[in-house]
């Protein structure tokens, strides 16, 4: 062993071994070695389990639930539902109320400068009332460019009717007495349901004059100010206005001034055309129509036709049929057709072949026009396959169906893209709902099923919408005498199979049945089956089968269709339980009530999914029940 | 002259009365300004305490703004500002913050001389529950405008139904005032025991009456009648944030 170089004695370990420096270092060093890699060691753990807290930590703050301005939007404008909306409305959407751009029965206050034909400020009623003293003026209905309207009242016939004042000033020109004579004896000739009438008309001090039937209800623009309108309800009011127009161009008369504001629809849903002819009286030139001009004052040339802003001396009814394509196709979409527009077809869900019609009653030469309306009539009608009954007479169908969104050749409107809490909330209020259906539904029965037969003995409504803003009138379906008229076999679905997302199934139905799977994408319409007459009348047709569905984001439900010689076709659909999300076997059906001689010489059965989803179906029968 | 529409209320519309009275005081001018203050200003309060003021300051700072405001004989902003009440009201307490504020903290302010009554306690616990997002305190005064407004709207519109004994009426079709185009008229029909026709005439009469009472709130805030539309597009996109 070397010497010790301290001078001094070697350490020694305990059992007397004495300690080299070099093996002490070695102990020190590993020793050191240990504690520093320990520590090394924890430290690095402590930074491990730090970052993993951060990780953790963010990922917990990044779920947390979305402030709840975000949960729910407007259906209208898509804007977040504020916690603190006011009555739970959507502010945006009610501030937009209050910016009304086109009211032409009504001054702005803020009539502006400019302009050459400032409007005319109507008289109040009680100064009107001394010029007509055979009358009892109620209330200004509104104004425009072509006078006033006041609602009045005739004691002596006990009658309401409209009073139409022409701006003054008129009397100025010496041959207007003799034009305006003329025109109110021509408009007085036009008797028709859908024209609005005119009882009398005359001079009052400078006042020239028209009394005429009152109309008790909304302007179309009103209408669609009001609510976004349904291609069906569309497909109900140009023939209307088609017959009206041919009417009067057979009597000679040409409108001229077609425009949401004249097409009025009283409350039985009628239409009636007004201010026909005036617009010629009134001697509008294209001048009256620059842009530079306000259009609340004096009309939109939107509506007019080329030839009237052209050439104003060649207009003939063409131009009325040109003014209906632009109605019509704002009636559709929503929009004008301006410049370069897309058809119909491509801005909302209808019929493809309504675009020809609206497209050539748009054309912009009158010769490629339509040339009467009662073309248009027949070819609208021939699309949607709906003849409308004659507005007089017929009973509560045909106006009924106006109001009643008819989805006569339309497909159900592809329901809302639903993010999946929005179905999951659906889906448990569904639940809770459909518990708490069942629970009244021995009570309701009775009154549900008189309200279900009043409304199917019209053309049956189309109740397509949120589920939980419904009541369900249930019409009971236990215990009644059904027979059955047809039953449908699978063999006879080999057609439908054809079609993509549509198979047999034969598993799904157990017990070695075989059945049809349905797997949808996209809103989806199946039509199973379609027959010829059907012997049933005086009795209740039910559609029934057996339904399961999977994962369905919308609904699943029948739907039948009964074409009516005569009457058009109509439908029936499943609604008031219609299968969502992932449901077992069910029953459903769905029933159409037939009057006696209202047999059906055509059926079609379909099955109808509104958003993704798989459903099956199976015994699909045709049976007849009783009325109630 | 005899126009629907009411032409004649233009003129004595509260901003326009005060911005007329410029120079003088006129107690209409004074009145008017004060009724638009007690109406407008729990939006300005909700900027101030946006702007970082904590509640208890913010209640004197506004306190005192209004003050000074009413006591005031001439208008001392700038001319653009003058067409609506909302920015001059903004403008005036940006201006009051900038100058007049730091000068009142040195002294002692008076108290009790509040010709306004404004509930500050509540605001600031309705401010409190506003909804919390990020907007920046202008947006958060705009915002809270479109809504003071909405709601004087809304209740002066049902109130006006209640006393023509249409309460009922009013609750089931408030609805179709927005955002709910999709209910059918058929339901409500049902529900009321009338027919869809008269309904959609109720519904539109209904949306008529808003529609007038929403201008006519806002025509209180503009002078000139014209700039209702253009005040109404502002509020409308103020809402939607």
């Amino acid at each position: 062993m070397p010497p010790a170089r301290n001078g001094g004695q070697r350490p020694q370990d305990q059992k007397g071994n004495v300690m080299t420096p070099f093996a002490l270092a070695d102990v020190a060093k590993s020793g050191g070695i240990i504690f520093v890699a320990s520590l090394a060691g924890i430290l690095a753990l402590a930074a491990i389990g730090v970052v993993i807290l951060v990780v953790v930590l963010v990922r917990r703050k990044g779920r947390q639930p979305k402030p709840a301005v975000q949960a729910r939007r407007c259906p209208e404008c898509a804007t977040p539902l504020p916690p603190d909306a006011p009555l739970g409305l959507c502010p945006k959407c009610v501030l937009k109320v209050g910016v009304d751009t086109q009211r032409p029965t009504q001054t702005s206050p803020s009539a502006p400068a400019g302009g050459s034909a400032a409007p005319f400020t109507p008289p109040t009623p009680a100064e009107l009332a001394a010029r007509f003293p055979q009358l009892e003026i109620l209330e200004l209905l509104g104004q425009g460019g072509m006078g006033a309207v006041y609602k009045a009242r005739q004691p002596g016939l006990d009658r309401t009717v409209a009073l139409k004042i022409l701006p003054p000033g008129l009397g100025a020109d010496p041959t207007f007495a003799e034009r305006f004579t003329r025109e109110a004896r021509a408009l007085a000739r036009l008797s028709h349901p859908n024209i609005v009438g005119v009882h009398d008309f005359g001079q009052a001090g400078d006042l020239y004059y028209f009394i005429m039937e009152y109309v008790d209800g909304v302007s179309l623009r009103q209408l669609e100010h009001s609510q976004r309108l349904e291609p069906a309800q569309a497909l109900a009011i140009v023939p209307q206005v088609c017959e009206a127009l041919q009417f009067a161009h057979d009597e000679g008369i040409v409108h001229r001034d077609i425009k949401p504001e004249n097409i009025l629809l009283d409350k039985k849903g009628r239409v009636k055309i007004a201010d026909f002819g005036l617009a010629k009286l009134l001697g509008r030139t294209p001048a009256d129509f620059t842009l530079t001009q306000p259009q609340h004052v004096l009309g939109t040339p939107h509506y007019m036709a080329p030839e009237q802003l052209e050439k104003p001396t060649t207009v003939d009814q063409r131009a009325d049929i040109y003014s209906l394509g632009v109605v019509f196709y704002e009636m559709l979409t929503g929009e004008l057709p301006l410049g370069r527009f897309a058809p119909p077809s491509q801005k909302v869900q209808i019929d493809v072949r309504l675009d020809e019609v609206v497209l050539k009653a748009l054309e912009k030469e009158p010769e490629r026009r339509y040339q009467q309306a009662s073309q248009v009539k027949t070819d609208v009608e021939q699309i949607s396959g709906t003849p409308q009954a004659p507005a007089a007479g017929r009973g509560p169908q045909a106006p009924a169906a106006v109001l009643a969104p008819q989805a006569a050749g339309t497909v159900p409107a592809p329901s809302a893209r639903k993010s999946r809490s929005t179905v999951v909330i659906v889906a448990i209020i569904l639940g809770v709902l459909a518990g708490l259906v069942l629970m009244a539904l021995a009570g309701l029965a009775l009154i549900g099923a008189f309200v279900f037969t009043a409304r199917v003995a019209q053309p049956s409504i189309d109740v397509t919408m949120p589920a939980a803003a419904r009541v369900p009138p249930s019409p009971s379906r236990v215990e009644q005498p059904k027979t059955e008229v047809r039953k449908y076999a699978l063999d006879d679905l080999q057609a439908v199979i054809t079609k993509s997302g549509v198979e047999l199934d034969k598993s799904a139905a157990g017990e070695g049945r075989t059945c049809l799977k349905v797997t949808a994408d996209a809103p989806t319409v199946v039509r199973l089956f379609e027959t010829g007459p059907v012997d049933v009348e005086d009795a209740r047709l039910i559609y029934q089968a057996r339904l399961r569905t999977e994962n369905v984001q919308g609904q699943a439900y029948l739907e039948m269709w009964c074409h009516f010689p005569d009457q058009g076709e109509f439908f029936s659909r499943g609604l008031d339980r219609p299968l969502t999300g992932t449901t077992a076997w069910t029953t459903v059906e769905t029933p159409f009530v037939l009057k006696q001689g209202q047999k059906p010489d055509n059926v079609k059965l379909n099955l109808v999914i509104t958003g993704k989803g798989t459903a099956w179906i199976d015994d699909i029968r045709l049976l007849e029940g009783p009325m109630n | 002259m005899a126009c629907p529409g009411g032409a004649r209320s233009f003129a004595t519309t509260h901003w326009s009365l005060v911005v007329a009275a410029a120079h003088d005081s006129r107690p209409a001018a004074k009145a008017a300004l004060a009724t638009l203050c007690e109406t407008y200003w729990y939006p300005l309060y909700c900027y101030v305490r946006r702007r970082g003021h904590l509640a208890e300051e913010a209640q004197d700072l506004t306190q005192e703004f209004f003050a000074t405001l009413l006591e005031k004989h001439t208008l001392r902003v700038a001319d653009r500002e003058r067409g609506r009440f909302r920015s001059f009201l903004l403008a005036s307490l940006n201006h009051f913050l900038a100058n007049e504020w730091r000068r009142q903290s040195a002294k002692k302010r008076g108290g009790g001389r509040m010709p306004l009554s404004l509930d500050l306690p509540t605001g600031e616990s309705r401010y409190a529950q506003e909804p919390s997002h990020d907007l920046t305190p202008e947006k958060i005064y705009e915002r809270r405008w479109a809504m003071v407004l909405l709601e004087k709207a809304l209740s002066a519109l049902r109130e006006e139904y209640a006393a023509a004994g249409k309460g009922k009426l009013f609750e089931r079709l408030a609805v179709f005032l927005g955002g709910a185009r999709s209910v059918p008229y058929e339901e409500v029909a049902h529900e009321l025991g009338t027919t869809d026709g008269a309904v959609k005439v109720a519904v539109h009469r209904l949306r008529r009456r808003c529609r007038d009472l929403l201008r006519a709130e806002v025509a209180q805030t503009v002078v000139e009648p014209a700039d209702v539309d253009e005040e109404l597009r502002h509020l409308m996109a103020a809402a939607g944030q």
